[in-house]
């Protein structure tokens, strides 16, 4: 029986997949974004921030079964409403063999595994093979600036990515719009042309930087230089996808109706 | 009609816990709400107070003179009929109570529990020392009990306590079989204003009702409105929220009181959000609660509004029972806006 660190658990989390959705965000990263919004993420140990009594411990300690136990807790609720657990971080890859247990003692309930790609093939495999469905992070093409901006090769990326293609898992592909690094119609282009053709590709998603990124460095004692320009607009432009017939959606783009406006 | 009571005030504001106060760690102590007779020596304290509150405003109400209303006697079965103003008794004559506050008092019994009779780590002695000094030299208890022990949402072991605190209200209302004015009492779970009268004190009160609490909150520090966690638990979402208030025994608590739940305004910005907001709702109907509220809040905008309420003067917020114009609100209720739990979906 292995154990894994967490740093988060979150009910109902709205853009990580179908359904209702319980999301655990699994602690460590081997991706060093500049952008990254989850910084409490990047390390793999737990971590102490806050002062006095609001001083707490980031990151907690969970054995598979007792992961697997609490998650259950809610299981009828959420298989009866077309609900699941998604397993996000940091890298849940990382843990590849933890979260593999995890999911072996859930009650059954859909799986979705929200991963950068980067691990090993191994690793992939193991933990892809289990789930109902992947959402798989592609930022930049171009290797020379993938290291650049995320600290890391992007070569285990792309081929997990084809290996994904072949495992009949359906997937989303995800893109963080990053203004001026990976919004740029070259890149874009470039990604477009790598997804197209893999079977089980079920849309792109476009995701918005997020302007209140740097927010969380300062009590993680990290400073934030993100390296491009945060205010400068992103490029929405879904065309290089739409060309070539991949469903593009943008989360939060469609006005929901206004209720008593 | 309704007068708020706390389930965490125990004797005139005051603990009444000598019995607590002499218990040593080496004693045998059963702390189960579950067996009767075998409910170790908190619980009983708080049943009985309990009772005895439930007892005085029932006293009250027999009291109670309403002034004559004829307008609205005449809208009203059986006034005209009998000749009789409202105020003379109706076909119901029902008085309810409500249970505020009970997601610390809960969190305050399982506080204890944990760390006083489980892993001892501290003495009933202590404890009271650091409630009397308001935790002050005390941070690291205060932690402790703040991160460490279980809480309403996050806890099953909590949950049980509010359940069996709502049940224990049940039972003292149920015992009284006419208020005085042939009818019954009826418990309820709503909060109306108390939410901040028993923590900061009605106006004109030098202190509050209600002190430092064994859940790691400090004095003057917020309760949450209505049925809702401890605005100081950290709670994974509202899942686990339904959940823990699904336990409470409606059919015995039915004067009202919802559920009380703050989202981020983004929660309805695209169909799919939406959806899963319905979803949301259906989920409160099939885990058996009673009433919900949604309310939909942008911390930043009501902050902004706070600072410049010339920008903001049509923002409308849910207070408890009712809707205001956020900037015409007294600040210690904008603060308690401002600070209400996000759940972000």
């Amino acid at each position: 029986m292995s154990h894994g660190i967490v740093f988060d658990i979150r009910e109902f989390a709205l853009h990580d997949g179908p359904g209702i959705r319980t999301t655990v965000f699994l602690k460590g990263c081997p991706l060093r974004c500049s952008w990254c919004h989850n910084p409490e993420g990047q390390s793999g140990q737990p971590q102490e921030i806050g002062a006095g009594s609001h001083r707490r411990i980031v990151g907690r300690r969970y054995e598979a079964a007792d992961l697997a136990a609490l998650l259950n807790r809610q299981a009828p609720i959420l298989a009866a409403n077309n609900g699941g657990i998604t397993f996000s971080g940091g890298e849940p890859l990382l843990q590849a063999q933890f979260i593999a247990e995890v999911i072996e003692g859930l009650n059954g309930l859909p799986v979705l595994l929200d991963t950068s790609g980067y691990s090993s093939e191994a690793q992939f495999r193991l933990v892809a093979a289990k789930c109902q469905m992947v959402f798989f992070d592609v930022k930049l093409i171009d290797a020379e600036a993938h290291r650049r901006f995320t600290g890391a090769d992007n070569a285990p990326i792309l081929a997990n990515l084809r290996r994904l293609g072949e495992m009949e898992v359906p997937f989303v592909v995800r893109v963080p719009l990053v203004p001026g690094v990976t919004d740029t119609r070259t890149n874009l282009s470039a990604i477009a042309d790598a997804v197209h053709r893999l079977p089980g590709l079920v849309r792109v998603d476009l995701l918005r930087y997020n302007r209140a990124a740097g927010g969380k460095y300062a009590s993680f004692g990290m400073p934030f230089r993100p390296g491009f320009d945060e205010s400068a607009e992103v490029n929405l432009d879904p065309e290089p996808f739409t060309a070539l017939g991949i469903e593009v959606r943008i989360p939060g783009d469609e006005p929901g109706r206004r209720i008593n406006a | 009609m309704s007068e708020g009571i706390s389930g965490g005030r125990f004797t005139d504001g005051k603990p009444n816990l000598r019995r607590f106060h002499q218990a040593r760690w080496d004693e045998p102590v059963i702390f189960e709400l579950s067996s009767p007779g075998q409910r170790g020596i908190l619980v009983p304290e708080v049943e009985a107070d309990i009772r005895r509150q439930v007892g005085d405003l029932t006293e009250r109400y027999s009291r109670l003179l309403l002034p004559p209303a004829p307008y609205h006697s005449v809208l009203m079965d059986g006034c005209l009929e009998r000749g009789r103003d409202l105020s003379g008794g109706l076909r119901y004559n029902n008085f309810g109570i409500h249970g505020a506050c009970a997601a610390n008092a809960a969190d305050a019994l399982a506080a204890v529990k944990r760390t006083v009779f489980e892993e001892r780590s501290v003495e009933p002695r202590e404890l009271i020392a650091a409630l009397d000094a308001n935790f002050d030299g005390h941070e690291p208890l205060r932690g402790r009990l703040l991160q460490q022990a279980p809480k309403v949402g996050n806890d099953p072991e909590a949950d049980a306590f509010l359940s069996g605190l709502f049940d224990m209200f049940a039972e003292a209302c149920e015992a009284t079989q006419d208020n005085g004015r042939g009818g019954r009492v009826r418990p309820g779970c709503g909060s109306a204003m108390y939410y901040l009268w028993l923590a900061q004190g009605q106006p004109g009160d030098s202190t509050p009702p209600i002190g430092a609490t064994a859940d790691g909150r400090v004095r003057g520090d917020f309760f949450s409105a209505n049925l809702a966690p401890s605005p100081q638990a950290q709670v994974r979402g509202p899942l686990s929220v339904l959940q823990a208030f699904s336990r409470i025994d409606y059919s015995r608590v039915y004067n009202g009181g919802p559920i009380t739940m703050e989202l981020a305004d983004a929660s309805f910005s695209d169909p799919e959000a939406l959806a899963k907001c319905a979803t949301l709702v259906r989920i409160f109907a099939q885990l058996g609660c009673q009433q919900l509220q949604l309310n939909a809040l942008n911390a930043q905008k009501l902050r902004d509004a706070k600072r410049h309420p010339e920008r903001h003067r049509n923002l409308i917020v849910r207070v408890w029972g009712w809707s205001g114009y956020f900037c015409e609100l007294e600040p210690a209720y904008q603060d308690h806006v401002i600070a209400r739990c996000e759940h972000r979906l």
